[in-house]
Order: C-alpha cells, then sequence, then structure tokens
C-alpha cells in the first residue's frame, strides 16, 4: 500500500527526516512511534501529498505523492494533528461538504454519512456546532471526515492526544474497528497505544528509522541490549555492573539523581545475566528512549 | 467544476455566518446611503452647475468612498486564506482531491459574490432617483459596470496578499494601504517627472475608474482591471503552492 524510499526532508538547515525506507502492506495496522520531533507528521504530511521530499520515492497505491498527487489524495483519509475543523459549521454539514469534495453525491453521500456517523458514534451531535463540541467529539468529527470517502489508507496524526482516558480508550477501539478492512498508519509518542492498536511499528528519533518489525518480533527478540534506571549514586552502579560478566560496553549516564545505565548483553556465555535487584523500573526495550 | 462549486458554496455560506460580514455590510450601506443623501442635496442646489458626472458622488467621486471600499475588502478577503493557515484547516483542504486553482477561483468568485450582492440594496437609490428625475440608466450601468471591476481586481489584491501570511490583521492592514496607494497613485502624478507622469496615471485606480463614472466604457480601463485582476490571481496561486517549495 505505500512504499517509502530514502525519503528525505529538510527544512531549511533542520534535517527532518533522513534516508527513511519502509514499506506497509495493504490490511496493516501501522504505527509510528517516536518522541516529539522525531519526524512522524513530516512524514505523514509528505504521503498525504500536503508538502514534497526534499528526495526519496513515496508512492501509495501505486502512485507517487508527488507526480499524481490528486490520485492519491482520492485514496487516503487523513486526520492531522490537533483535528483543524471549521468551528462554524454544523457536523451534519461539515462531513456533507467534505464528501462532496471526495467525490460523493446525492445518496451515496447520505448513506456514507449515516455509516460514518454510526461508526464513530456522533448520532447524538450530528446538528451541533463544531465549536461547541467536547474535544472528544471533534477528535471523531476529524475520524469522521476520514472515513467519509471510504478511502484504502487511512492516516492519523496523533489521533489520541489530549482525550480523557475514557475516549483514548474509545477511539483506539475505533481504530482498530476501522482496521479490519482497511490500512492504517497512525502516529504516536505512547508505546502502550501501538502496542493494543498496532500489528506492525516503525520506530522513529531523530529523522532516522531505528526500527522496525511486527509488534510481536519486537517484543520476543532483539533483546541484545537493556536499558535500566536506578535511583542510586552513580559511582556505585557502575561498580556493580562491573560485577556482571555478561554486560558490556557499558555507559552510564545520569540526572535528577536516576542513573540510566546501558549496556549489551553478551550472548556467548551461557550463564544467564544476574538478575537487577528491585530498584530498577524499567522493562528491557529499545534504547533511545 | 464540482468541487469549485462544493467550495465556493462553503466559502459564500461562511461569508454569512461570520459577524464581521454584518458589521462590514452595515458600515458599507450606511455611507453609501450617505452619498446618496450628499448627492440629493447637489441635485436640489440649483446655483450649483451641473456635471456630466453626477453619479460620481456615488461611485467613486469621494474620498471617504475610497476608504470605505478599501476597509470593507480588506476585511471581507483577509481572513480568506490566513484563518485556514492559522487554524491548520489549510491541511485538511489541500490533502482532498482539489487543486490549488479551484481552491483559489472559489474563495475569490465568493467573496466577490458577498461584496457585488452588498450593492444591490443600492439600486433602491437609482429607483428613487428616477421617480423624481430622469436618469440616464447608461451611465447607471457603466457604474455598476465599473464597480464590478474594480471590486474585481481589489478582492484578488486581498486574497492574493491573505494567502502569504497566517495574520488576520497583517493581511487587513496590507491590503487596506496597498488600496489606498493603488488610489493615491493619481495625486503623485504631480510631483513626478514628466517621464513617469503617464505611467502614474495609466497604473492610478482613481484615473481608470473615472470614465466608468461618466458612463464611457473604455477598453482600456476594462483591460487595466481584468489584467490586473488575472496576474494577482495567478500570483494568489503560486502563493498557495509555494508551500510546496519550501
Amino acid at each position: 500500500m505505500i512504499q517509502v524510499k530514502e525519503l528525505v526532508k529538510t527544512y531549511a538547515d533542520l534535517l527532518a527526516v533522513d534516508h527513511i525506507s519502509f514499506n506497509v502492506e495493504k490490511g496493516d495496522i501501522v504505527g509510528l512511534l517516536g518522541p516529539n520531533g522525531a519526524g512522524k507528521t513530516t512524514t505523514m504530511k509528505i504521503l498525504t501529498c500536503f508538502m514534497p521530499a526534499t528526495s526519496g520515492v513515496a508512492k501509495v497505491a501505486g502512485h507517487d505523492v508527488f507526480k499524481e498527487s490528486l490520485e492519491v489524495r482520492r485514496h487516503i483519509g487523513y486526520m492531522p494533528e490537533n483535528v483543524p475543523l471549521y468551528p462554524e459549521m454544523r457536523v451534519n454539514e461539515f462531513l456533507s461538504y467534505r464528501g462532496r469534495l471526495k467525490g460523493l453525491k446525492g445518496q451515496s453521500l447520505i448513506n456514507r454519512m449515516n455509516a460514518v456517523i454510526d461508526a464513530c458514534e456522533l448520532g447524538q451531535v450530528r446538528s451541533r456546532i463544531i465549536e461547541q463540541l467536547s474535544k472528544g467529539n471533534k477528535q471523531r468529527v476529524g475520524l469522521a471526515d476520514a472515513l467519509i470517502g471510504d478511502p484504502d489508507l487511512l492516516v492519523l496524526d496523533e489521533p489520541t492526544i489530549g482525550l480523557d482516558p475514557n475516549q483514548v480508550r474509545k477511539v483506539r477501539e475505533l481504530i482498530k474497528e476501522i482496521g479490519r478492512d482497511r490500512t492504517v498508519i497512525l502516529s504516536t509518542h505512547i508505546l502502550p497505544e501501538v502496542e493494543m492498536v498496532c500489528e506492525k511499528v516503525i520506530i522513529m528519533y531523530k529523522g532516522k528509522i531505528v526500527a522496525q518489525d511486527s509488534m510481536s518480533n519486537l517484543r520476543s527478540g532483539n533483546k541484545k541490549r537493556y536499558c535500566v534506571e536506578v535511583k542510586a549514586p552513580k559511582s556505585e552502579v557502575e561498580r556493580a555492573l562491573l560485577d556482571v560478566k555478561e554486560a558490556y560496553e557499558i555507559r552510564t549516564s545520569e540526572s535528577e539523581g536516576w542513573v540510566r545505565p546501558r549496556c549489551s548483553r553478551a550472548f556467548r556465555r551461557k550463564t544467564s545475566p544476574r538478575r537487577s535487584s528491585s530498584f530498577c523500573r524499567n522493562t528491557p526495550g529499545p534504547c533511545g528512549f | 467544476m464540482r468541487n469549485f462549486r462544493t467550495l465556493y458554496k462553503r466559502e459564500l455560506a461562511t461569508l454569512y455566518y461570520t459577524p464581521t460580514s454584518y458589521v462590514v455590510m452595515c458600515v458599507f450601506l450606511i455611507v453609501v446611503g450617505w452619498l446618496f443623501w450628499i448627492l440629493v442635496n447637489y441635485l436640489n442646489a440649483p446655483s450649483k452647475p451641473l456635471e456630466a458626472n453626477v453619479f460620481g458622488y456615488l461611485f467613486g467621486g469621494t474620498f471617504i468612498y475610497w476608504m470605505v471600499v478599501a476597509a470593507v475588502t480588506s476585511a471581507l478577503t483577509m481572513r480568506l486564506f490566513s484563518e485556514e493557515y492559522r487554524t491548520g484547516t489549510i491541511e485538511m483542504l489541500m490533502t482532498t482531491p482539489v487543486t490549488d486553482t479551484q481552491v483559489v477561483l472559489s474563495k475569490f468568485s465568493a467573496a466577490l459574490t458577498f461584496l457585488m450582492l452588498m450593492w444591490v440594496p443600492t439600486l433602491i437609490y437609482v429607483y428613487i432617483l428616477g421617480k423624481f428625475t430622469t436618469v440616464d440608466y447608461g451611465v447607471v450601468f457603466a457604474g455598476y459596470l465599473g464597480t464590478f471591476l474594480l471590486n474585481c481586481m481589489l478582492t484578488s489584491l486581498g486574497i492574493m496578499i491573505s494567502s502569504t501570511n497566517k495574520s488576520q490583521f497583517v493581511s487587513f492592514f496590507v491590503t487596506f494601504i496597498g488600496i489606498l496607494m493603488l488610489f493615491s497613485l493619481n495625486f503623485m502624478q504631480d510631483v513626478v517627472s514628466n517621464k513617469w507622469r503617464v505611467v502614474y496615471r495609466y497604473a492610478s485606480v482613481l484615473e481608470q475608474f473615472n470614465p466608468f463614472t461618466k458612463g464611457v466604457i473604455s477598453s482600456q480601463s476594462v483591460v487595466y482591471f481584468l489584467s490586473i485582476t488575472a496576474f494577482l490571481l495567478f500570483c494568489t496561486v503560486k502563493s498557495v503552492e509555494s508551500r510546496k517549495w519550501r
């Protein structure tokens, strides 16, 4: 569904996306995970044809995002970050307007509108003015807008940001539901969200892809490196780690009393590494966050 | 074409939703009413010699008219793009299968329609005049045609400036000053050398607009207004597209 090859985007002197390549198959729910400023939103803006890349190729449904922009846009439902909507319009006016822009008309527009209003549970607020809606409902309107053209690919930029926990849960369920019969790519900086919703994850950091794999592979393998945080004096932590025979390449950094040692595990030795003591608070995971 | 119609309808509806438009409409009608009162006063004073362009009072003959036209056009065009940039809705708009040209033309047409509909109530003045005196309807028609062409040009200037920045206030201010500068080129021709005088005179909005109030539809003026409109709309499309080159 999506093919990205050596994509680069620079803003003036800032390198926002740095030679990234990935593929997304039809029907996948893919999470773009990374801290703020990792290049997730930029990648999405390029995929949705809002702006072109500096170099590299990106294709959606077989069409180049730069050369066949209009064709690509027909395949995409996009919900930008913070869900910009026209505040003065009513929900059904807005959805009807967006549906028309995406090529629907007559009875098919009405049917599609009813379907997305049902799917996004907007029935009670369909004739309310968007400005007066709660944040959660606005988010739903954004999602309904992304869905109205019945797109093959749904691009959602931080779909749960700013919602209360209850709404977050509902939106995640909704995305999962939607993702059954179409491709979804969503960005987030919340790891559990990816774990709950996505089948595949692409981890970005400072414009680069640091890992991409299916959730199950990431969970089971690749634990060559550990990242733990310990509250103890730095020198003591280092001394304690030196006693662990299996650990090498130890680097430690310190902030606010927490020491963060990073070390790699030597697989050559058969003995299992000594379990960390009870003051460790992190589970093993890819380093860098 | 379908996309254009959808976009145009939304833009026009938004102009009628926003309270600013009603304030603008009110101020405009009050001022035009006042200008009509001046016109009637002039016609009632037999001591004054009758000029050919009495309709100049209604169309462009007074400084206040230009101030109001500048303010009204700036206020109506300021939000067209600036607001979309500020709230981020431009991202949503430009990721649907519509072209930049369709978006620019629909916004332009909607603002122009609103401006011209504002002029419709002024036809009542023509009707009242017709009741009490003989009116040359040819002159009236030329006056309205001139107003239409003038509004085309000023709206395209406003939309062009709105497409360059996020702030409605900046858009308003720059458009307002821009229109007043075009207007004042007429006065500046007296302070420049002979060589430049003809350029200033040709570029002056006032100079090009005046024939219409006398009932003269000159092809030079029509070309002047339409070509500048087309050029400014072209610049707007390029300005909207510029997000792709940055």
